[in-house]
């Protein structure tokens, strides 16, 4: 009987010096699983990507730029219509370019997840089952994991800010004829003349245009949720009455609620449907490149003088 | 009677207070005053009357223990301990499962998030969970091993066979704790593993409107979901738990009642005499018995804190999610054997067998046929049945595995086995360090499969690329493609030769482990750094038709996927 008290001892001994030892460990053990957590749904996540993004964002989020669905015999079936997600424009600084562009009060990963979840506009579809979508409230979690995982480096969201030249229209904004090639080719300043194949990036990434207006190089059922802008140089002529089509495109992305479209992909337009931040989201350049790559020519004829934001 | 006043006036204050707590002593364990628990460890005689006896007839503990036991009985053979552990280990469960229970919420919502949060913000919440399902393992284990021992020694015999009876219930109720245990994380493994289940419920040989009412009762609603987490929960922590209990007790009642059986050989054919023990052989529970079985839970304690801190690990894969089907859907092991049996016959005829089986288990002792001795040589036929069960159990499980009747691809194969879609494998489990950028090329040169790497970082020489662990999970990748390939040259290879069948216009090439094996192929896996802290893992297969030469795989597409985050931590999983 001793021998069993004393081996009873024993055990329970060795059983309390186990568990000071995982006890000890402990804190170390817990901020790994942490960390684990964090980093097996960014993993899910990569996969949910894969699965079911990459076709319209590209397989590193880089977009694809002006690509088309090509079904096997190689005909035409749709167009690739995603936004640039691996790009500072959306993941640098809190409040990023991107959020100020759609003129979100939701914080970064709020405004990542809301989109998943509820699309936007008429390309990105509804991803949440709640809104019929496929994917589980979980899973889109994981999916805002992932994308914020590609947190730019600060060097290169130091380089991006930089590369912004923020104007304030408000008070100094250059008039159409300002922008033309004519001026800018002989003015010392900082511009260079309009270049339509930096203006493509302009519509397509950058600004964003090309999610709702489609693509000017396409054919108009591209355009899903604003009128389709491949026709713009000789229709944006016809518009308003002393204004060149430069003039009637240079108003209508400034100011868009200064005339409103008649025929939209979904109907009549409306106000306020597009982003009125155009002014302060895009920089002279661009500008300048923009109305190049939609007018197909950096000379732009100017009859009318645009003072949208005084009046 | 004096008040503790009186006796400190009368014997001076510290006899008092010896005697008070010398007092206080006796009635706590109903008898047994300090000098008494003192001369039972010392192993002296007991007083008269015997104060040792007194728990077992007044107290409400030890009512349910018989006071004295046949030395016979005493030893590891026959009993092995099974039934004390099997009680030991429902104590165990209830207790890692009450502190469990204290994070855990039952909906789909909150389920899964709260077993990471057991895992990552609870201290010693790993610990617990693991204590609590190798416990659970374990339980099945000893339960059943209880009821082979039991079967072997003849114990159900007359008059035992109502134990026996409940036993059986007891061994069931085990197996539905166990299982019920199972969906609660709420994880892939969980919900496929109950809708396998569920399905089998629904197949039962009885009236159509009867089974869908009794899916409607196991699961809440149409489809597993919250309905069905909160009611397996409530049959894990309320009903079932429950029903153990009271059977737990009856059949303890019956231990008291009949004593537990003498070694078959040890009494005449026909009689129980392990109620009638001489005084010479009588081993009373205190404080032999009590000591052994004190020694046995500490022993028991150090065996499965010690399983789950060093060999055992709880699973936990992906969150459960209806739209998404595992590869593999597996029932736990304790349960196999029926998912091998589904594979073979109808339904609804396995599903209705098992009762019919469980039935036979309870009912069998009382059968007239039986003959009424318990030693090994009278019982050749039954004995003989019991190991053909067993084996027959052993290839019914083996039968439930991934292995035996699956008709994925090989190429799904080897990538499960690699990059599993759940779970963990031998590649996910490399460190992230350990993971160089590059193409690793897995082809067959004079008839074994080499390695041949292809390095992003030129600086990194081959040697120092294939570390320990990644060399140790090529080994896994090229038993799997051995497993899964064969060789359909007339050059010697690597690969078993394929058989070949051509059936309805369809080759298939096969080798003795798998149907539709890949044909010599070539194999890649690409480790590439896909964002700053995380690195994406693919595998690729190049085979060619033997027959026409025209590629059936080609390498540029990547059959299985998956990505390795810096800090996923499945080295520790």
């Amino acid at each position: 009987m001793q021998v069993k008290i004393t081996i009873g001892i024993i055990s329970f001994m060795l059983t309390m010096m186990i568990f000071s030892f995982v006890a000890l460990r402990e804190p170390a053990r817990l901020a790994r699983y942490t960390a684990a957590v964090t980093g097996r749904t960014i993993e899910n996540g990569g996969l949910l990507f894969k699965n079911n993004c990459v076709s319209c964002h590209g397989t590193y989020g880089e977009a694809q730029k002006g690509c088309s669905f090509v079904n096997e015999e190689g005909v035409e079936t749709g167009l690739c219509r995603g936004l640039a997600l691996n790009n500072p424009a959306l993941l640098c600084g809190d409040y990023s370019t991107r959020m100020d562009a759609m003129n979100t009060a939701l914080s970064k990963e709020a405004f990542i997840r809301s989109t998943i979840a509820a699309g936007r506009g008429q390309v990105m579809p509804m991803w949440s089952s709640e809104f019929g979508g496929p994917l589980l409230d979980h899973e889109i979690d994981q999916l805002t994991a992932f994308v914020l995982n590609w947190e730019p480096s600060e060097a290169a969201c130091e380089e991006y800010f930089a590369s912004l030249i923020i104007i304030d229209w408000a008070v100094e904004y250059p008039s159409v004829a300002d922008l033309s090639s004519a001026v800018l080719a002989s003015s010392e300043g900082e511009l260079e003349p309009g270049d339509p194949e930096r203006g493509q990036q302009v519509f397509a990434v950058t600004g964003g245009c090309q999610a709702c207006h489609g693509d000017p190089q396409g054919d108009a059922s591209t355009a899903a949720v604003g009128p389709w802008q491949g026709n713009i140089a000789e229709e944006g002529a016809t518009k308003i009455e002393g204004y060149t089509a430069a003039d009637y495109l240079y108003e209508s992305i400034l100011n868009p609620n200064a005339y409103i479209a008649e025929e939209c992909p979904t109907g009549p337009c409306a106000a306020g449907v597009m982003p009125q931040n155009f002014a302060t989201a895009l920089n002279d350049q661009q500008m300048a490149d923009l109305l190049a790559y939609l007018l197909g020519d950096n000379t732009f004829e100017s009859t009318a003088n645009i003072r949208f934001l005084e009046e | 009677m004096a008040t503790f006043v009186d006796k400190v006036r009368e014997m001076g204050p510290r006899r008092a207070l010896i005697s008070a707590v010398d007092e206080t002593v006796e009635r706590l364990t109903i008898g047994m005053n300090i000098g008494d628990i003192r001369s039972a460890l010392r192993g002296d005689e007991p007083r008269r009357p015997n104060p040792r006896l007194r728990p077992h007839a007044d107290g409400f503990w030890l009512h349910i223990r018989p006071s004295f036991y046949h030395t016979e009985v005493t030893h590891i053979y026959p009993t092995f301990r099974m039934g004390w552990l099997s009680t030991f280990m429902f104590i165990w469960e209830t207790i890692t499962g009450i502190f469990l229970m204290v994070f855990y919420t039952p909906s789909p919502q909150a389920a899964y998030s709260n077993i990471w949060n057991i895992l990552s913000n609870v201290p010693l919440g790993q610990l617990m969970r693991n204590l609590h399902r190798f416990g659970a393992e374990v339980m099945v284990l000893v339960v059943a091993l209880h009821m082979l021992r039991t079967y072997v020694t003849g114990s159900y015999k007359k008059p035992r066979q109502f134990t026996w009876a409940t036993g059986i219930v007891l061994l069931v109720l085990t197996l539905l704790l166990s299982f019920s245990g199972y969906l609660l994380p709420w994880d892939q493994l969980a919900y496929w593993a109950l809708t396998v289940f569920l399905s089998g419920a629904e197949a039962a040989p009885a009236p159509a409107a009867v089974n869908a009412n009794v899916l409607l009762l196991l699961q809440g609603a149409p489809s597993l979901g919250a309905g069905g987490l909160l009611r397996w929960y409530l049959f894990h922590v309320l009903l079932l738990p429950l029903l153990l209990g009271i059977f737990f007790f009856v059949h303890y009642y019956k231990v008291v009642l009949y004593n537990i059986s003498l070694p078959p050989g040890r009494e005449e054919i026909g009689e129980d005499t392990a109620k009638r023990v001489p005084k010479s052989e009588r081993v009373y529970f205190i404080p032999d018995i009590l000591t052994s079985e004190l020694m046995w839970t500490g022993l028991t304690t150090l065996f499965l804190v010690a399983g789950s801190v060093w060999f055992y690990n709880a699973p936990l894969e992906n969150q459960a999610n209806p739209l998404v089907t595992p590869l593999h859907v597996v029932a736990p092991w304790y349960l196999a054997w029926s998912q091998g049996w589904l594979k073979l016959a109808d339904k609804t005829i396995v599903v209705g067998f098992i009762p019919v089986l469980m039935i036979m288990f309870t009912l069998f002792p009382y059968w007239e046929w039986e003959t009424p001795s318990r030693r090994y040589a009278d019982r050749r036929i039954g004995l003989s049945v019991a190991m053909f069960f067993i084996v027959f159990m052993f290839i019914s499980n083996w039968m439930g595995s991934p292995e035996y009747l699956v008709n994925s691809s090989a190429e799904q194969e080897v990538t499960q086995e690699i990059l599993p879609q759940e779970g963990h494998s031998e590649l996910l489990s490399v460190p992230y360090d350990e993971l160089h950028n590059g193409v690793y090329r897995l082809e067959e040169h004079d008839g074994e499969l080499h390695v041949s790497v292809e390095l992003e970082d030129s600086s990194i020489s081959e040697e120092e690329a294939i570390g320990p662990h990644l060399s140790h999970a090529f080994h896994a990748l090229e038993e799997a493609i051995y497993l899964h390939s064969c060789n359909a040259t007339e050059e010697s290879s690597f690969f078993d030769t394929c058989e070949v069948t051509t059936e309805g216009g369809n080759t298939t090439y096969s080798n003795f482990f798998f149907k539709g094996a890949m044909t010599n192929p070539v194999v890649e896996l690409h480790i590439q750094q896909y964002q700053a802290n995380m690195k994406k893992l693919s595998l690729h297969f190049a085979t060619t038709d033997p027959e026409t030469g025209e590629p059936v795989l080609e390498i540029e597409d990547a059959v299985g996927t998956k990505f390795r985050h810096i800090d996923s931590n499945y080295e520790e999983d």
